[in-house]
């Protein structure tokens, strides 16, 4: 019985061992695989790289340093605008009071660093009580390295922005200026407040500080030598509007805000709007040329004055004789114009006009534009004395792209101060056909060799254009002291890329130029000057080959003499 | 048996937890380290930003050109310096240098 009972016993065991022994290789074989594919992942993970690098919940970034405003950079990408870390001084007047310290005497100290600190005001926002309290704002790191030496309880510094523009009054009429808190007061800086606060709002202009510089450099010469008032200067590309220069003087230092006095912060590039003179026969022949209204061969009696109602017009060098259509231009007979003018009328005058985009408001991407001044009711009158500039205000800024549109194959261009790509150029309007547009490039480039422009000539880059000389109207009158005188052209003629405007407000005439303060004598000579500097820099290869003259007989042949 | 299992237990536990609590402080320094980095890099960005606004004042066309006037024997430069590859083969074409002798090859 015993041993029987062993036995079941013994095979008891056995089955229970055997039991055991299979569940612990399940067990096992479950826990390989597990381990098996916990190494596969370890494998991919380390030598694989199968997935990326974990991601921290918090990673620390680096990348940019946070300023409010973005730069503004010229089409090179020199720096002109940009914000950078200043500390503004502030008082606790609770802690300073509380060290018993002497409020004059601190006050002297501080102004002995910060001059611009009014001893009164200081005493007594150091005594006012309050928790926080300006001082003087924007500190240099010299003067806060300073104030932190008098070691004064109270005082505290507080990290700020200040908007600087390092290259100062050069761009200033295009840049405009930001007030003390960052916001834009004027120019680009408030037209584009939003997208310079906004991130990545950095802002390229189609200005370039080398250009703007000659230009401005150039104006400002002859504004001193003709002790002129003012004066304004721009360059563009014809090709596509963009603006390369853009000068108003007297301009002010965006830094320094006190600046902006008065004439100083008017632009009369954009703003200003006047009368341009003889400028307007360029306008006025291509218009009559466009529509077929004459043709080169025809010609009019410029040997007396015109009269109509009140008014007599007269020419300021007449040549008293009969003159062809490229004689008018070519010696700006107001006569010729005028009588050029009645022929077209005034409807086809005013279409024109329109196309060339001088009755509407310039758009650009600042806010200072002025709105062109338009005869109330266009008579007889007005179209004569428009046909020579009269009569008619525009700001300089329309009439470059006027000018640009003559010359450039007829296609007027929105002027833009952004430097722009091929894709989001806009197209530009038809305004006179290509055949006309040839017809005034040699037309312009004629008044420069044998008309008023001679003083525009550069030596090595062909220059076409017109002077405009206008008196200036004073409470409805004309002011014979006071006139505007101003040159717009093209250049360089054979293959026209930038034209240029120059204007110089009441100039003076001189003992050099024999009394004169005419276009001639002060805005021809400063498209030369910019001509010879910008050429070069802009890679324009210098006009080569000879001119061609044209012969008695030709239509574009002008008889100087006589 | 048991008792090694123990023991190897016990010595795995101590060895893993000293380990874990290098690892622990060894990534504390590092992010120590990374914070300080970055922040070294921010005050560099801030100079780098300060000294391009400084670069393009002291590039300011009309001080350059007051400077050059100044201390280089330099002109303006006029259109007739610039040439085209083309004109390089007809020597007539080219501005006339009285400066500068053609410089001969050394054989």
């Amino acid at each position: 019985m015993e041993l029987r009972g062993a036995k079941i016993k013994q095979q008891r065991n056995k089955r229970a061992i055997e039991t055991g022994h299979n569940r612990t290789m399940v067990a096992g074989a479950v826990f390989a695989v597990l381990f098996m594919v916990l190494a596969a992942r370890v494998v991919d993970l380390s030598l694989f790289n199968g997935h990326q690098e974990p991601r921290l919940v918090k990673v620390e970034t680096s990348t940019e340093i946070e300023t409010t405003r973005a730069n503004i950079l010229d089409r090179n990408g020199t720096l002109i605008a940009t914000s950078l870390p200043t500390d503004s001084l502030f008082v606790d007047s609770k802690a300073f009071m509380a060290t018993g310290e002497d409020a004059t005497m601190t006050a002297r100290k501080l102004a002995s660093i910060l001059p611009e600190l009014s001893l009164n005001k200081a005493a007594e926002k150091l005594t006012s009580g309050r928790r926080f309290e300006y001082l003087v704002r924007n500190l240099t790191p010299e003067q806060k390295y300073q104030v932190n030496l008098l070691g004064i309880p109270g005082l505290h510094f507080q990290r700020e922005e200040r908007r600087t523009y390092p290259h100062g009054p050069l761009v200033a009429h295009v840049l405009g200026y930001t007030d003390v808190d960052g916001r834009g007061i004027s120019g680009v800086e408030k037209s584009f407040d939003q997208q310079l606060l906004g991130p990545d709002g950095n802002l390229q202009l189609s200005i370039d500080v080398r250009v703007q510089s000659v230009v401005r450099a150039a104006l400002m010469e002859t504004i001193e030598e003709f002790k002129a008032i003012g004066g304004a200067g721009l360059v563009m590309d014809i090709e596509t509007g963009e603006l390369l220069a853009l000068v108003s003087l007297p301009d002010f230092d965006p830094n320094d805000t006190s600046t902006v006095k008065g004439d100083a912060g008017f632009n009369r590039a954009t703003k200003g709007v006047y009368e341009m003179g003889s400028i307007f026969k360029l306008l006025n022949t291509a218009m009559a040329l466009d529509a077929g209204v004459v043709t080169l061969r025809d010609k009019f009696d410029a040997t007396k004055p015109l009269k109509i109602g009140r008014f007599r017009i007269n020419d300021f060098h007449g040549k008293k004789r009969v003159l062809t259509v490229p004689e008018v231009l070519v010696f700006s007979s107001n006569i010729g114009s005028a009588q050029i003018a009645l022929e077209a009328g005034t409807d086809l005058q005013r279409e024109y006009l329109g196309r060339f985009g001088l009755l509407n408001t310039a758009s650009i991407e600042i806010p200072e534009v002025g709105a062109p001044l338009l005869p109330g009711n266009w008579r007889k009158a007005n179209t004569m004395t428009i046909s020579y500039g009269h009569g008619i205000a525009v700001s300089p800024l329309q009439l470059t792209s006027a000018i640009g549109a003559v010359a450039n194959g007829g296609i007027l261009r929105q002027p833009t101060l952004l430097k722009t790509n091929e894709a989001d150029r806009l197209p530009g309007h038809r305004v006179i056909s290509e055949k006309t547009s040839e017809v005034m490039r040699k037309l312009m480039r004629l008044v420069v060799l044998q008309g008023s422009g001679k003083n525009a000539d550069s030596k090595f880059y062909r220059v076409g254009g017109k002077t405009g000389t206008a008196d200036k109207q004073e409470g409805g009158r004309y002011n014979r002291r006071a006139r505007i005188s101003s040159f717009a052209g093209v250049f360089p003629m054979d293959n026209p890329k930038y034209a240029i405007l120059a204007m110089v407000d009441e100039p003076v005439g001189i003992k050099r130029t024999f009394g004169y303060a005419t276009a001639g004598w002060v805005a021809a000579p400063i498209a030369k000057k910019i001509v010879d500097r910008i050429g070069p820099m802009l890679g324009l290869q210098p006009s080569s080959g000879d001119e061609q003259l044209y012969q008695p007989g030709d239509p574009l042949f002008i008889k100087v003499k006589g | 048996m048991t008792r090694l299992t123990i023991a190897l237990t016990a010595v795995l536990a101590l060895a893993l937890s000293i380990g874990v609590f290098r690892i622990t402080y060894q990534v504390d320094e590092l992010e120590k380290q990374l914070h300080s980095l970055n922040n070294e890099i921010l005050d560099e960005q801030e100079t780098i930003h300060i000294l391009k606004a400084e670069w393009s004042y002291l590039n300011d066309p009309s001080r350059l050109e007051s400077l050059a006037k100044r201390y280089l024997d330099l002109e303006e430069m006029r259109g007739e310096q610039l040439v085209t590859f083309d004109s390089l083969n007809n020597p007539a074409a080219l501005p006339p240098d009285p400066n500068t002798t053609p410089a001969k090859l050394e054989q």
